[in-house]
């Protein structure tokens, strides 16, 4: 399938502009979904084309918003999450500044099927851009009576809100970007009660990706068998994957899920200067290393799952032959440790105790002893730590030492060739 | 709810399903370290020690587990203790190693944990070199009593917690992210710049060293602290506390853990405020005043014969309701038991009264006429966990009766609706579902407003009316000519907004109404109290837990004293001198014959009756009522006319420079005895320190005099008191040593020794029968504002101080609090005066003049000036009382105010 379903026509600029949106065939979803379909009906529509959740987690988005109370007497509300925070990263920008109403759209839709009334866009701080082309697009479709009260004359109240963070990596986590929103400091929330049950101002609350949303609008044009069609049987739909690193075009590249990496490198131009591809994070640093033994896997949550990684956000981060394992880990646990949010013992101390332990072997006093002292330290945080982002630290130390075991015993006794790097 | 069944460790638990498995595994008193959980705060989850094995789980935090039908849990796998160990060595590695001069040392829970799970060092430690994380130590901030050491902080959050879930200030938070977090207040500036209310319960809670008191440091190890059980000596919430003591010095207070009505919380006052116990100022000796007017020292057996010298005489001379005695809200239950017993028994006159009479007697008078019983309807605990409307009226529970407010505020994050109603806009008003801002003085009108709103919407509880009540038709006769619209113009309240009330009021399952000296201090105090049982009574909320009227008490012992008959009108439990049979009972009781049915004279009236010259003797037993009475130039001059005045106190108070012979106390920490606090619940006090020099405890004191005066009272200790008062008062009965020695803090009425007291006053009937409900027509203040007086005059409390400031102002870091005496004046008024903030104004009534600095705040209204009464309020205020309760109208009169150059 050669065909995009959400990148399909972000490089028109005008795309941008609600008219060439409508134009484009815009907002006939929403308008389909509110005189066609029941609420349930579109939950019930989406959880049949299998699309699952594009933030990391790959969460069933129906099911997810079928948990939903209905029968109690408390608003609901839907979050578009667009703290896009992790490293390698950068498919929801594409998609806020090239097609934000393609994003509002979702919103709607959506809301509708939950039964929201109010939805919020939580949009990391450092997108100034989005956040204002976000917030110009609102303003168009309320003029355009898409968001308002009683829009498009069919009965549904709803409203959006730009809400923008002040630059935390864990306001990417669902429960910490609520309390964000709500004003306090984002740290993780203790779960149960999810989201679902008791989230934004205690009420029922959905959050749900930038890439799912936009996905919805399309569910709904075409139809859930088309959705399910693309892609493998479990991993139904495109993919948006963001490659950066040692490759020629960098770039977002939206394919079919189980696309093979091999495919996605050709895409991209392959790797820089003719080198040899040594290894990649296949869904952002929060997921196990691969090598160029894994060329043939297909991207997907089954296929990396299986093979002991994950596809997370779908950031491919490409390393070539002459880079430095130990000092891109390294880089990236600095990252870990001065995001950690502090709450919890294992995370605050233990990221900060691996960066350490970089630093010395970084520094030649590394001791053979030290490559286990990493992974007892990751052992350490890994299950004890209140929320996902003690784990995403050991991700890559353990499996960068799983694999370049040799380089980091190298690097340590002063015999590694690519130190400079 | 339903129990279900789990395994611990083999063993098959039930346990309730909303509990986590660290709280069942200490229920089953199995030990599982952490440092984040406390019992009194949420779940944190934030140190990760507390990990357990859980079948399908894996190791897991038990404190953020919740039970599950089955679970298996396991607590000490190798695993487990593997992973605490980690845990530990990952929060030792940055910690410093100085136990060995740590304050916290003994108490300390990460040193607990290292050497039960034997940790020397942290494995990381070696890398410490490679440390850069900066962590700054904010000794002395500026706040005269917290340390923060935020080297030795593990970060587990109690602080922050406990400052905005129990105290509700904000005032200390987690800042910055990662392992650069640290503790911060405001935006990590000094806590003095915040709301911190330096209650002292961050430090409390803190489990290692990084929060400390000043006040403290370096006075000794923990192991070599006697600690010693008390009760707080100020406010009436009666917080339990924990005294350490060293070489017979208190060195720090804290509140006990299982406190029944503080929960383990302080308030700055009962923290901080204890230096006055070994002030160099502390009266040491008797003090006979010579020909000079000098005091001068003289021995306890000369001046107990003195005193039997000139009582008797005058006496003799003038009869014996020609003396006088006033006893203490905050002496113990036995010591005014036995004044009262001393003027009564001895003396034979009623003329026996105390400070109560200047706070709560409105509400005594008020409650025991409507509802036959004068307390507290409910108990804190139900306020906190069952109340699902409290109204607040009259009270600033914030700054006055701060344990109080902490559970509010609990009760507030439970869900329950809070109203406010006040002249002034108090701290609670924030947090109101709805707050009302009435004119001062016109309580009366506004509650009958509110009843008519009730009655005219059909929100009454019939059944309840018809069940317990009584006067309900003439009660509802005389609404019927109650006028809305003028009760809108006079308390200046909108209908619509005390509509919103009574809705709120009404449909609450069980609501409480909460108030203080914001009602009583009127002349129509008994009044205001009687509108508001009124509103109870109509509505039937009361009778139930966590419903009733439920005025808070100002004294540690106001409610207490009153119990004891330290009133001009009461025996001992409230039984009238007039009634027959009292005097019989008591007769029989202390084998005594001819005591007095005629009723005695109250505060105001002996110190009006001494200005006349009808009153020629005098003993006060802690008290500076010469400053706390109203119209201080008229109290010397009454003063100066009594023969023979006796002051007994632990300071030469202002009073005191007036009398012939002073008495040296021993304070409460020097002492034993019971506390009635407001709840009603009766709570012992064990000595801590000795007394200063030949100080002497009150009630060692009056045996001394009793038997100078020829009666055998062979009192050996306080305990042999409480027995008789066991016997002399129905509702203590049951409140024996015994009882009180195993633990139990028993609320009155307990008439037998296997009662369980009773936390819940008026269920199923009234003392009286039926309730009484009463038709109160408005009464206007007596000093209403005029051309030369034009602003109206209302005193209150302040957070760090205590009445005339006698105890607290003897605290270095309370005075740096308070800063200035200042009084609070509105905006608009400061602008047309131009008065800046901090500049000075002169208060003038018809009785003299104040000069203060103006604090300038719109929770005052225009043309009122709120002032502290510590700052020496009363040579202003002016002495009508109310003519039921006697109770003085310290909220109300006409002022002048003026810059002050």
């Amino acid at each position: 399938m050669d065909e995009k379903i959400i990148l399909k026509y972000t490089d028109i600029p005008e795309q941008k502009n609600i008219d060439t949106y409508i134009k484009n065939g815009g907002y006939k979803a929403l308008q389909r979904a509110l005189s066609e379909y029941k609420p349930d009906e579109i939950i019930h529509l989406v959880d049949k084309s299998g699309l699952r959740g594009r933030g990391g987690a790959g969460f069933p988005t129906g099911k997810k918003w079928s948990f939903i109370p209905q029968n109690i007497p408390l608003p609901k509300y839907l979050v578009c999450n667009t703290d896009e925070g992790e490293p390698g990263t950068f498919k929801d920008r594409e998609i806020i500044e090239g097609d934000p109403h393609l994003v509002i759209e979702g919103i709607a839709i959506s809301s509708y099927a939950i039964g929201a009334h109010k939805a919020y866009i939580y949009i990391r701080g450092e997108f100034a851009k989005g956040a204002e082309i976000l917030t110009r697009a609102i303003n168009q479709a309320k003029e355009k009576g898409f968001i308002g009260e009683n829009i498009l004359g069919l009965g549904f109240d709803f409203d959006i809100d730009v809400y923008r963070g002040a630059g935390a990596y864990i306001c990417g986590e669902e429960t910490a970007l609520l309390d964000s929103i709500e004003g306090k400091r984002a740290m993780p929330r203790l779960k149960p009660p999810h989201p679902v049950a008791k989230g934004l101002y205690s009420s029922p609350t959905v959050i749900n990706n930038v890439e799912t949303l936009a996905n919805v609008p399309r569910i709904i044009e075409n139809s859930a068998e088309w959705f399910a069609g693309i892609g493998t049987p479990h991993s139904t739909g495109t993919k948006i994957f963001c490659i950066s690193g040692d490759v020629n075009n960098p770039g977002v590249y939206e394919v079919p899920m189980g696309t093979p990496l091999k495919e996605l490198l050709e895409m991209a131009g392959g790797i820089k200067d003719g080198k040899k591809l040594k290894a990649f994070f296949p869904g952002g640093p929060s997921t196990p290393i691969l090598t160029s033994a894994h060329l043939n896997v297909g991207m997907d949550f089954e296929s990396l799952k299986k093979i002991g990684s994950m596809l997370g956000s779908g950031a491919i981060i490409v390393l070539d032959e002459d880079r430095s394992i130990i000092k891109t880990v390294a880089r990236l646990t600095e990252f870990y440790r001065n995001e950690s949010c502090g709450k919890c013992s294992p995370c605050r101390e233990g990221t900060d105790w691996l960066l350490k332990v970089y630093q010395r072997i970084i520094d030649n006093k590394g001791k053979k002893e030290d490559i286990d002292l990493l992974l007892n330290i990751c052992e350490d945080i890994y299950g004890t730590t209140f929320c996902p982002l003690g784990d995403a630290a050991t991700m890559p130390v353990i499996s960068s030492i799983k694999y370049f075991r040799k380089e980091y015993e190298e690097y340590i006794n002063g015999k590694c060739s690519n130190i400079n790097n | 709810m339903d129990e279900i069944k789990i395994s611990i460790n083999g063993n098959e638990i039930k346990c309730r399903p909303d509990s986590t498995v660290f709280n069942v595994c200490k229920q089953q008193e199995i030990e599982i370290p952490s440092l984040c959980y406390h019992p009194e705060l949420s779940i944190t989850g934030a140190c990760r020690l507390c990990l357990v094995d859980i079948e399908g789980k894996g190791i897991t935090t038990s404190c953020t587990e919740f039970v599950r039908e089955g679970m298996k849990v396991v607590t000490s796998t190798k695993d487990v203790i593997n992973a605490r160990k980690v845990i530990l060595n990952l929060l030792l590695s940055d910690h410093p190693y100085d136990c060995m001069t740590c304050e916290k040392s003994g108490d300390c829970l990460l040193e607990k944990y290292a050497y039960e799970y034997g940790i020397k060092k942290s494995i990381y430690k070696d890398y410490h070199k490679y440390q850069k994380s900066q962590i700054q130590i904010k000794e002395k901030d500026g706040t005269p009593f917290v340390i923060r050491d935020y080297e030795k902080c593990i970060l587990c959050g109690r602080c922050g917690k406990v400052c905005e879930e129990v105290v509700g200030a904000k005032a200390l938070a987690v800042g910055y992210r990662g392992v650069n977090s640290q503790v911060i207040s405001g935006l990590d500036g000094p806590l003095k710049n915040t709301d911190c209310v330096f209650c002292g319960n961050c430090i409390e809670v803190c489990p290692v060293g990084a929060l400390r008191e000043i006040q403290a440091e370096k006075k000794g190890r923990t192991w070599e602290f006697k600690k010693v059980y008390s009760v707080c000596p100020y406010c009436g919430a009666g917080c339990s506390t924990e005294v350490f003591v060293k070489d017979n010095k208190i060195v720090k207070i804290s509140g006990m853990e299982n406190g029944p009505s503080n929960r383990g919380w302080l308030c700055v006052k009962g923290k901080f405020a204890f230096d006055y116990v070994s002030s160099p100022d502390r009266l040491k000796k008797p003090l006979l005043k010579n020909k000079k007017s000098e005091f001068e020292e003289i021995e306890w057996d000369t001046a107990l014969n003195i005193i039997f010298e000139n009582f008797s005489e005058l006496k003799k001379k003038y009869g014996p309701d020609s003396i006088t005695g006033l006893g203490s809200a905050r002496a113990p239950n036995e010591e005014n038991y036995l004044f009262q017993k001393f003027f009564r028994q001895i003396i034979k006159t009623n003329n026996v009264d105390h400070c109560a009479r200047l706070c709560h007697s409105a509400t005594v008078a008020g409650l025991y006429h409507s509802l036959g019983t004068a307390g507290m309807s409910i108990s804190l605990d139900e306020l906190e966990n069952i109340s699902d409307c409290i109204l607040v009226t009259g009270t600033n529970p914030t700054e006055a009766q701060p344990i109080t407010s902490y559970r509010i505020e609990k009760a507030v994050r439970r869900g329950a609706k809070l109203i406010v109603i006040d002249p002034r806009r108090t701290k609670l008003a924030d947090k109101a579902d709805i707050y009302i801002q009435p004119k001062p003085g016109t309580d009366v009108i506004l509650y009958n407003a509110i009843a008519k709103i009730i009655l005219d919407e059909n929100l009454h509880n019939e059944k309840f009316i018809k069940e317990r009540v009584e006067g309900f038709e003439e009660y509802k006769k005389f609404m019927e000519t109650f006028s809305l619209k003028e009760a809108e113009r006079v308390t200046g309240v909108p209908t619509e907004n005390l509509r919103k009330v009574a809705l709120i009021y009404t449909s609450a399952t069980s609501a409480a109404i909460l108030w203080a000296l914001g009602i009583t201090e009127y002349v129509c105090g008994t009044h205001n109290v009687l509108t508001l049982a009124n509103l109870a009574l109509i509505t039937g909320q009361i009778g139930k837990p966590g419903a009733g009227p439920a005025p808070l008490r100002g004294q540690n012992n106001v409610q207490g004293a009153c119990d004891m008959g330290a009133l001009y009108d009461f025996y001992p439990g409230y039984q009238r001198p007039d009634a027959p049979e009292t005097i019989k009972k008591f007769e029989s009781l202390w084998g005594e014959t001819g005591l007095s049915m005629k009723t005695g004279l109250s505060v105001l009236e002996s110190f009006g009756a001494a200005y006349e010259g009808k009153i020629k003797g005098m003993y006060i037993m802690g008290g500076d009522f010469l400053v706390t009475c109203p119209d201080t130039n008229y109290l010397a001059k009454a003063l100066e006319n009594l023969e023979f005045f006796v002051v007994q106190d632990i300071f030469l108070t202002e009073t005191a420079q007036y009398a012939d012979l002073i008495l040296p106390a021993a304070c409460s920490y020097e002492k034993e005895g019971t506390f009635t606090n407001t709840e009603r619940r009766v709570q012992p006090a064990f000595k801590c320190v000795e007394p200063p020099g030949e100080a002497k405890a009150d009630w060692e004191i009056l045996t001394l005099l009793a038997n100078k005066f020829g009666y055998k009272w062979d009192y050996k200790n306080v305990w042999d008191i409480t027995k008789e008062i066991n016997k002399c008062i129905p509702s203590y009965a049951g409140i024996t040593p015994q009882r009180l020695f195993k633990g139990e803090r028993l609320q009155w009425p307990c008439p037998d020794e296997k009662h369980p007291g009773t936390p819940t006053l008026h269920v199923g009937s009234f003392k009286i029968g039926k309730g009484k409900l009463s038709c109160l027509p408005y009464q206007e203040p007596y000093e209403l504002p005029s051309p030369q007086y034009p602003y109206v005059l209302t005193t209150g409390r302040i957070l760090s101080e205590y009445h005339l400031r006698s105890m607290t102002g003897r605290t270095d870091g309370i005075k740096e609090i308070t800063g200035e005496p200042f009084c609070f004046i509105n905006p608009k008024d400061a602008e047309k005066l131009k008065i800046e903030e901090g500049g000075h104004l002169e208060i003038s009534t018809k009785r003299g003049k104040l000069v203060l600095s103006a604090k300038i705040s719109p929770d005052i209204q225009e043309n009122i000036v709120y002032l502290p009464l510590h700052f020496g309020a009363n040579i202003l205020t002016h002495r009508r009382i109310d003519p039921i309760a006697k109770i003085p109208e310290y909220k109300f009169c006409a002022c002048n105010i003026k810059k002050s150059e």
